[in-house]
């Protein structure tokens, strides 16, 4: 219902997402703080509960944010050691013991704070005891039950309190939009993290999972549709059910982290910064100014600054006026049209090249060509490693070279290797198989449609090569563990990635 | 800043820019002729021992001399670097191709097919001549039926029944209507773009190292000076690096402007800057060795350009020879090299294509005698016969104070010392010719030129060519000696041909018969790279009709957009 001055009453829902409601934490900073949006009501299910406690206690979209950037996932894994004995018959395989006693002050998580919330919230939890959705207030938040909101069974113990049995909402309600409703709101701004993929895969691990996916979709999406409907009677003049108009605006994603299994700060810190940036192009969608962009790191800055490098060698063959990559190989292998790149790809501070999505460094190097001119020296070039558009299966590594001819006229060469998982063993093909184009002067990602195109092709790293690079690798930073740190740190996100394309099997996303 | 537009680029002053420049310029279009070298107008060609060491084109030492040497894995190659190109160095043989060696379907060593006939030709053959007006030495004539060189010449292959001729020459020895004279002043309809005065030729050898007098009829005397007055611009010094087509039609062209004070490069990087001029049309005559390279350099802009770039190349059969030490009745026969213009005659060796039972491919023998400052350093190159004949006049001269001797006229002893200059006076060079085997590649390597035509693919045409200089040699009582990289399985070539050869379709050649490029319209080669084999006889004649064949194209068509 609008309020008193006019405005519609506005509701955020931080629905649950187990740990991916880190990349929630980005768009709150986004929403929050660039956008300058304020929100009358919100909800909180399951791991949303987290991201709401800190609402209610007034932190800004940026201090959520760095929260989740500076957790340190490790921190909040506590065996359940004593129940292992019990084997099946176990409570759960871990106890959120670390969370109430690490993580909560970690974050500054203050509870008085909290429950002298003024504005209204709403936080979801199930009573098991009596089979009801217990909706509380910031009044009424405690410990215990901010602790049951993301009790899963199995995974975690469920919380007693008052005698009565309490774990997390999110098999009744990853989003009580009903509630938001119930109270008054004419907008629901909905941050929705849970997969909606539909890649059924095997295993006790995977399907559990499933099973919420399917929880949680089914019920959303069936309040999605009374809403719809609701709005669809409204306009044609019958019976509405919610007698006013409802706008849902959504933000969803499908973010790079695995509900719970994930033993990677920097893949939580890029979760954040995907979350970042996927509001900010939300918002230029929506028509949303934004007043200003904040920083993407932590706010903490112990990492000190260090660089990293390589060199990669890849050789193939290109077409000269073909367009078609395979065309442009064959046309050029018959003619000779012989491309060597020589490249030393290097990156500026590995702390920023692992959490921010981009994953951007820069090239440096020759690309040699005969039919070009000789060996051409890359006058500026950059190296995205394993990125994606939203669907984190299918990466991409991109390189984009600018060059002159030995005439002096310009020249890019756009290139990219496609990382996705297809029959059989394709890893290796995939990893080292660039897909060359060069274009007339010196065009970016967003000018290649209408570039002129000068030749087309393949190139590739043969093993030999590949070896060669693995030793390629040279660290600087200021102290010995600052450099094993950041080398493998790098090792790390590149591993992950290629598992979130072909190790799904395994765990459908990569935990570290 | 809009750049300065043209209806026409010309890149080079060769026979075939300078026949472009003329025709376009002649039909009222806006011509702009960039050429990278110096003009040379009478009695600037250096003679010192410096200006000669310095008279090389070599920009990043400072160079911008007229010799531009080049030397590849196959071949050495000589072309010029000067406002007329080739003409300034050449010895000024005006032949026309022979009509039956136009060939079609060739398939001997390398597939060799010529699509445009001597009958297509004719006309443009005839345009060309009228203009730079063609004279046979005037043998019968004196002081030049002195000409020993040519008598000698002309004896020997009677004498062995070869098939002799006078070669028309691009050269004034008489004003029109007037007896032929030497060192005579030269009439001219119009004064000529230098502004200076010219003589009728002083028969002194130095036609390769640029005429000082003005008799040479070189292409800045007869077609630059007429596109001048006809309103062309001539920009000298100015060497294009880089072309584009433009989205509206037409090109637009980067060139250096060079400094001759001082070198082009320092550190690799270019010193001075680059202009940019756009035209409707570009035409590519920068030679066999500047528009391959071009267009090669800048293919990244021509995608599309056939893969015939770079293919059918030749020297045009080219090959020295040395007569050396002729002799008749016993006695040193003199021949007098430095004596008359360079060529002055041929002997024509029958192709099998003539019919007529000739076997092998046909080819010429033409005299090639050399500057008269050249005997100079043959005579003092004989060092042990000098320093004995300075030992022997000092002893004279010693032995006459002792004796008293009575005798003052001592004109016969200092005779003595310069010895009897036979070698000088009876050797002389041939330069063969002919229809070689098109089978060289052009290719960059490293950014540079590279060019891989080998020997072996024509060897049963040069043991032809050389068995009949032998034959020559012999009649003449001298000793035949080859070029010494002929030992090293190399030759010399002055006439290279070929590397953007014309075609019937692009799959054949990179230009038509018209010297237009396949697909891409408005863009000409007209040099001697369109040749798509050998020309046989001397190129420039052909070059040059061939380009007023392609100016023919140019003025008939509908004007390229952005015009």
């Amino acid at each position: 219902m609008p309020k008193p001055d006019g405005t519609p009453k506005r509701s955020l829902i931080l629905a649950g997402g187990g740990v991916k409601v880190a990349f929630q934490a980005g768009v709150l900073q986004v929403w929050l703080d660039e956008a300058g949006l304020s929100f009358d009501h919100a909800d909180g299910a399951s791991g949303g509960c987290f991201n709401l406690a800190m609402w209610c206690q007034g932190m800004s979209g940026a201090q959520i944010a760095d929260n989740w950037r500076n957790l340190d996932p490790v921190a909040g894994v506590d065996f359940n050691w004593a129940q292992y004995l019990r084997l099946f018959y176990a409570e759960s395989l871990f106890q959120l013991g670390n969370y109430r006693q690490k993580v909560f002050p970690g974050w500054g998580l203050d509870w008085e704070k909290i429950r002298r919330c003024p504005r209204e919230a709403t936080f979801n939890v199930y009573n098991f005891t009596r089979h009801e959705l217990f909706v509380y207030t910031p009044a009424q938040l405690t410990e215990d039950l901010l602790v049951a909101s993301v009790s899963l069974p199995m995974w975690f113990e469920p919380v007693r309190i008052g005698g009565e049995v309490f774990i997390d909402s999110v098999f009744n309600t990853d989003a009580n939009l009903e509630e938001a409703i119930r109270r008054g709101a004419d907008e629901l701004w909905v941050i929705w993290t849970v997969s909606q993929r539909g890649e059924w895969l095997d295993g006790f691990v995977a399907n559990y999972f499933q099973v919420i996916e399917t929880a949680a979709n089914g019920r959303y999406k069936a309040v999605l549709s009374r809403i719809a409907e609701n709005n669809r009677a409204l306009e044609e003049g019958r019976h509405a059910e919610f007698g006013r108009r409802i706008e849902v605006k959504e933000l969803k994603a499908e973010v790079g982290l695995h509900y719970l299994v994930n033993f990677s700060r920097d893949r939580s810190a890029e979760a954040v910064n995907q979350g970042v940036e996927a509001a900010r192009e939300w918002c230029r969608q929506q028509g949303i100014p934004l007043r200003g962009e904040l920083p993407s790191y932590p706010a903490e800055v112990h990492d000190a600054l260090t660089r990293l490098q390589f060199t990669e060698d890849m050789k193939g063959y290109v077409g000269l006026g073909e367009t078609d990559f395979q065309r442009g190989f064959k046309a050029g292998h018959d003619r000779g049209t012989f491309l060597h790149a020589h490249l030393t790809i290097k990156v500026d501070g590995v702390n920023r090249f692992v959490t921010q999505p981009r994953h951007e460094a820069a090239v440096e190097g020759t690309v040699s060509c005969e039919e070009l001119g000789g060996d051409l020296p890359i006058e500026s070039g950059t190296f995205n490693l394993l990125v994606d558009e939203g669907d984190y299966t299918r990466k991409r590594m991109l390189y984009r070279l600018h060059v002159r001819d030995s005439a002096g006229n310009p020249l890019t060469l756009s290139g990219f290797k496609e990382v996705r998982d297809d029959p059989g063993f394709d890893l290796w093909s995939d990893t080292s198989t660039l897909y060359t184009r060069i274009y007339r002067g010196a065009v970016d990602a967003g000018g290649e449609e209408g570039a002129e195109v000068v030749a087309t092709g393949i190139i590739r790293i043969a093993m030999l090569d590949f070896l060669k690079q693995l030793t390629t690798f040279r660290v600087e930073g200021p102290s010995l563990s600052d450099r094993a740190a950041a080398l493998g740190r790098f090792g790390r996100l590149f591993l992950g990635k290629l598992w979130d394309v072909y190790a799904r099997e395994a765990l459908s996303v990569g935990p570290f | 800043m809009i750049p300065e537009h043209f209806d026409a680029v010309v890149v080079g002053s060769g026979f075939g820019g300078s026949t472009i420049t003329y025709r376009l310029s002649e039909a009222g279009k806006s011509v702009c002729l960039l050429e990278r070298g110096h003009p040379y107008p009478p009695g600037s060609f250096p003679r010192s021992p410096l200006g000669v060491r310095r008279n090389f084109w070599d920009p990043s030492e400072g160079d911008y001399g007229m010799f531009d040497v080049w030397s590849f894995s196959g071949l050495e190659g000589l072309v010029s670097s000067g406002l007329g190109g080739g003409s300034l160095i050449y010895a000024n043989v005006l032949l026309r191709k022979d009509e039956k060696w136009f060939v079609r379907e060739d398939h001997d060593g390398a597939y060799e097919y010529w699509p445009v006939t001597y009958q297509d030709l004719e006309p443009h053959y005839e345009r060309v001549e009228k203009l730079m007006g063609p004279q046979l030495f005037p043998l019968d004539v004196a002081p030049f039926s002195a000409t020993a060189k040519t008598l000698a010449f002309r004896d020997a292959a009677r004498a062995r029944g070869l098939d002799w001729n006078l070669v028309p020459l691009a050269v004034k020895f008489a004003n029109p209507g007037e007896p032929p004279a030497p060192g005579a002043l030269l009439k001219e309809e119009f004064p000529n773009l230098h502004g200076r005065i010219r003589l009728t030729c002083t028969l002194c050898g130095e036609c390769d190292v640029g005429c000082n007098t003005g008799a040479k009829n070189t292409l800045d005397y007869t077609h630059l000076s007429a596109a001048k007055r006809f309103g062309a611009e001539i920009r000298t010094l100015c060497e294009v690096k880089s072309f584009a087509p433009r989205q509206e039609g037409g090109f637009t062209i980067e060139y250096t402007q060079h400094d001759p004070t001082g070198p082009s490069k320092r550190d690799g990087r270019e010193l001075a800057p680059r202009r940019t001029i756009t035209a409707g049309r570009l035409i590519l005559s920068a030679g066999t060795f500047g528009s391959p390279f071009l267009l090669l350099r800048n293919r990244a802009n021509f995608p599309h350009l056939s893969d015939a770039l770079g293919t059918r190349f030749s020297g045009n059969g080219d090959l020295l020879g040395f007569f050396l030490g002729a002799v008749r009745e016993g006695r040193p026969r003199l021949v007098d090299a430095g004596r008359g213009p360079v060529i002055t005659s041929a002997v024509r060796g029958a192709d099998a294509l003539d019919g007529g039972g000739a076997k092998g491919r046909g080819f010429y023998i033409e005299d090639a005698g050399h500057p008269e400052f050249v005997n100079w350093l043959v005579e003092a190159s004989q060092a042990p016969g000098l320093l004995r004949r300075l030992a022997r006049f000092a002893w004279r001269r010693v032995k006459s104070r002792i004796t008293g001797d009575p005798r003052s006229d001592i004109t016969e002893e200092i005779q003595a010392l310069l010895g009897d200059c036979a070698l000088s006076s009876s050797s002389v060079a041939v330069l063969g010719m002919g229809r070689d085997v098109p089978s060289g590649r052009m290719r960059l390597r490293k950014g540079y030129l590279d060019v891989d035509w080998r020997l072996d693919d024509s060897r049963p045409y040069f043991d032809r060519l050389r068995g009949t200089m032998r034959e020559l040699a012999q009649e003449l009582g001298a000793s035949f000696k080859d070029n010494p990289i002929w030992y090293f399985n190399r030759v010399i070539s002055v006439h290279p041909l070929g590397g953007c050869p014309m075609g019937r379709d692009r799959r054949e050649g990179v230009v038509d018969s018209h010297g237009e490029v396949f697909d891409v319209p408005g863009l000409y080669v007209a040099d001697g790279s369109v040749m798509p084999g050998p020309v046989g006889a001397n190129p420039s004649l052909t070059i040059a009709a061939m380009a007023d064949r392609t100016a023919d194209r140019i003025l008939g068509l509908e004007p390229a957009k952005g015009a």
